[in-house]
């Protein structure tokens, strides 16, 4: 199964490299879609069926706090497993974040290898079914 | 002034705030040095070599400025400067690019993303894990030599060259 993956991050230098990490892990992807605000993640999610959605938080025009909580209050959109990729290090906005029902969290820098465990504990993939 | 900032056990920083914000104290500078080599190295795959203020001093060249603010139990602004050379060798390595259009292209957008990840990683170190902190979106602008040299000259700047690039940082709280 190839998934179709979001990836919402205001620098266009970030989505590059999430981009160019998913090729190195191997994951199969069908379409990957781009945003550059929360936003605009949404306005993406409500036109095309995402498996998967990497949210930055400081964003401008609509950051991914804002972002997930709209998500998570869309009776369709709330089954879109969310990994929030970010610089944020508190412990308290994370554990927040985890309670409203994100999947994982990745901060920046990442490795290739944390991606695609992430990916796979978002996704269910099992290591036998690769 | 009492010590109405006295940070739990447990915390990152059990000195009082009045005290940080006259000048930076040397265990910051130290902090703020290795992260920046930390950050450097594991983003842009780039080391940093530790340089005295005079090797710093510019008297020709192109820099960039970016900078952004902090609010939350600590509200301040950290700032990067570097000249506009290495922001394109940032945006080369991060992205692993040799196209020069591409690489001119991102240049601005590798500094701020590099100010922005070094930012969340100083806010949890300096102070702590458990704090939230809200961050404003990094702006870059180029700067003229003087104000390069004026930052410089500011206590509370720390300066180190990469590749022969000198790059400055400063932290104000």
């Amino acid at each position: 199964m190839a998934y179709n993956i979001l990836i919402v991050d205001d620098s266009s230098i970030i989505r590059a490299v999430v981009i160019k990490t998913l090729e190195l892990t191997g994951v199969p992807v069908n379409k990957i879609f781009q945003a550059e605000n929360g936003k605009v993640g949404l306005e993406v999610l409500h036109n095309n069926w995402i498996d998967l959605a990497f949210v930055d938080i400081n964003m401008p025009v609509m950051g991914g706090v804002a972002m997930i909580e709209e998500m998570f209050k869309d009776d369709l959109l709330h089954t879109v497993p969310v990994v929030v990729v970010s610089t944020e290090g508190s412990k308290t906005r994370i554990n927040e974040l985890i309670e409203k029902g994100i999947k994982g969290y990745l901060r920046k820098p990442f490795q290739p290898e944390a991606l695609r465990d992430i990916i796979d504990q978002s996704l269910g993939v099992q290591k036998d079914e690769e | 002034m009492t010590d109405q900032y006295q940070r739990s056990p447990g915390r990152g920083l059990l000195k009082p705030i009045n005290k940080r914000s006259a000048q930076m104290q040397s265990e910051d500078r130290e902090t703020l040095l290795r992260l920046l080599e930390v950050v450097l190295e594991q983003l842009a795959f780039m080391f940093i070599e530790e340089a005295e203020k005079e090797d710093l001093i510019v008297k020709d060249g192109e820099y960039l400025h970016v900078s952004m603010n902090f609010s939350g139990f600590q509200h301040g602004k950290i700032e990067m400067a570097l000249h506009g050379g290495m922001s394109k060798l940032v945006a080369a390595n991060i992205l692993g690019i040799d196209d020069e259009e591409m690489i001119k292209q991102s240049a601005n957008d590798a500094v701020k993303e590099l100010l922005n990840i070094y930012c969340g990683q100083m806010l949890t170190t300096i102070f702590s894990s458990e704090d939230v902190f809200d961050l404003s979106v990094p702006e870059v602008n180029n700067i003229s030599i003087d104000e390069w040299n004026i930052m410089v000259d500011d206590s509370n700047t720390i300066g180190v060259k990469i590749e022969e690039f000198p790059l400055l940082v400063r932290l104000s709280i």
